[in-house]
């Protein structure tokens, strides 16, 4: 059977048509669909008030590091090209490298800021996971990872303006000293990052970071006019970094010292 | 000619006894994988029963554990329910290995019997097992699947637990709740 270019044509014509109205090109092509994918935040968003001024010692952000880095198997490995980060401390100017000058106060230049995932009310991580193995939650604004799913494409940790995901050059299991049999470790080849505690908050507990601040964190529900945070925030001049990059973060930061709010 | 009559029998008889040998050295496969749910939590329970019938976990937990994972990571769901009177989550750290706290002689048999290579414990911690060595070989622990007819064998394969990975596992089996998994 010979084809001549107009029978050609009216097959790719009929087969593109068939190809279209199929329901996964309708779903990829519907920018509506794209968004309900991405903006979760609605109700009962989650979020964090850190208050540096109460942190008064490093040994409590230490202590705050370690009871992340414990409780979620997070490996110490010193190349830091390879090291794996879900809490960490940055400076200040480059935690919030928008609002930093040249004549910052010298305590607050030596201040280390705790910073972590934002849980963005848009966050660009998701938008560009090619396999939505980084989503946002509906139920809690939570954005969390299925590591099953995690092809270790690195787009989220380009995406992220934050440097909140870090990537599995090396098996992690080889630098957890004690594993925790409490919850699982990664593997090589996927991102990683902070996931706000969810295996903790969805039995009632609070995030090991927040248990372990004395205090100088709190969490809850952003919604809520009663929760902690909101508390936090209706008393306090508070931020969060690179407000306006748009992502919406979540996490937000009392800077502390009168002088500066 | 090289290849001669006699010299092909010969060289055909030489290969029937290679392949009896492998089959007679490896009895155990060749009669599908012992099974052991010897374990203290498994030994404490009264109705020894899984979270289904066995013969629905023989066919389908792998799909079941993938359908418990896309429940639990992507939807927060982590509640199986009650059986039993026992409330169950959905967690193969916290359900299934706190049970069958033996994968080495109970994941592992199957699996390589079938040689189906598994990357949960790239992940998932695996129970430290000398403390849940196999008391003793009592055939009512074993079990055969139902590939081949039900044979005793003697010979003890429960020494072996070369996996060391996480020093610290504790045994506390009372429950399955408090327990983390993603
Ligand atoms: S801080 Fe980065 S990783 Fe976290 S939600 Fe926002 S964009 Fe994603
Ligand atoms: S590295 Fe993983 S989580 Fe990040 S975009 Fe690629 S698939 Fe998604």
């Amino acid at each position: 059977m010979s084809l001549d270019r107009r029978d050609f044509l009216k097959i790719t014509a009929l087969t593109a048509l068939f190809g279209l109205g199929s329901a996964s090109a309708f779903k990829l092509l519907s920018p509506d669909e794209i968004l309900a994918n991405v903006e979760g935040a609605a109700s009962g968003q989650l979020g964090m008030v850190i208050d540096m001024e109460l942190f008064q010692t490093p040994t409590t952000i230490e202590n705050v590091i370690e009871a992340c880095n414990r409780a979620h198997n997070v490996p110490s490995i010193d190349n830091t090209k390879h090291e794996i980060k879900w809490i960490w401390t940055e400076k200040y100017e480059n935690a919030f490298p928008e609002n930093t000058s040249e004549h910052l106060s010298e305590e607050l230049k030596a201040k280390p800021f705790l910073v972590l995932c934002n849980h963005c009310d848009h966050p660009a991580c998701v938008r560009v996971c090619p396999t939505q193995a980084t989503f946002k939650r509906k139920s809690d604004g939570i954005v969390q990872m299925d590591y099953h799913r995690c092809i270790g494409c690195r787009f989220c940790m380009a995406a992220c303006p934050y440097g909140s995901r870090s990537f599995n050059w090396e098996n992690p299991r080889k630098y957890i000293k004690d594993v925790n049999p409490d919850y699982p470790t990664r593997t090589i080849g996927v991102v990683e990052k902070c996931n706000f505690c969810i295996e903790r908050i969805e039995r009632g507990l609070k995030p090991a970071c927040v248990d372990a601040s004395e205090g100088a964190m709190v969490f809850g529900k952003l919604d809520d006019p009663d929760s902690a945070v909101r508390a936090a925030l209706a008393t306090n001049y508070a931020v969060t970094r690179k407000t306006d990059l748009g992502t919406g973060p979540n996490v937000y930061y009392i800077i502390g010292g009168q002088e500066h709010a | 000619m090289i290849f001669g009559k006699k010299l092909i029998i010969v060289g055909m008889v030489i290969l029937l006894l290679f392949a009896a040998l492998s089959l007679s050295c490896n009895k155990e496969s060749a009669l599908g994988p012992k099974l052991s749910i010897d374990t203290p939590a498994i030994n404490a329970m009264t109705n020894k029963q899984c979270v289904k019938p066995a013969a629905y976990m023989r066919a389908n937990h792998m799909t079941m554990l993938n359908s418990w994972r896309d429940t639990v990571v992507r939807g927060g769901d982590r509640n199986l329910g009650e059986i039993d009177g026992v409330m169950y989550e959905k967690s193969l750290q916290h359900t299934c290995l706190k049970c069958h706290s033996n994968p080495s002689e109970f994941c592992d048999k199957c699996h390589s019997y079938a040689s189906v290579k598994v990357y949960c414990w790239d992940c998932h911690v695996r129970p430290k097992e000398e403390a849940v060595k196999t008391s003793n070989e009592s055939s009512d622990n074993k079990i055969n699947l139902p590939v081949e007819p039900k044979v005793e064998n003697s010979k003890s394969s429960n020494e072996s637990s070369d996996t060391k990975i996480n020093p610290q596992a504790e045994q506390k089996v009372e429950d399955s709740k408090g327990g983390v998994k993603e």
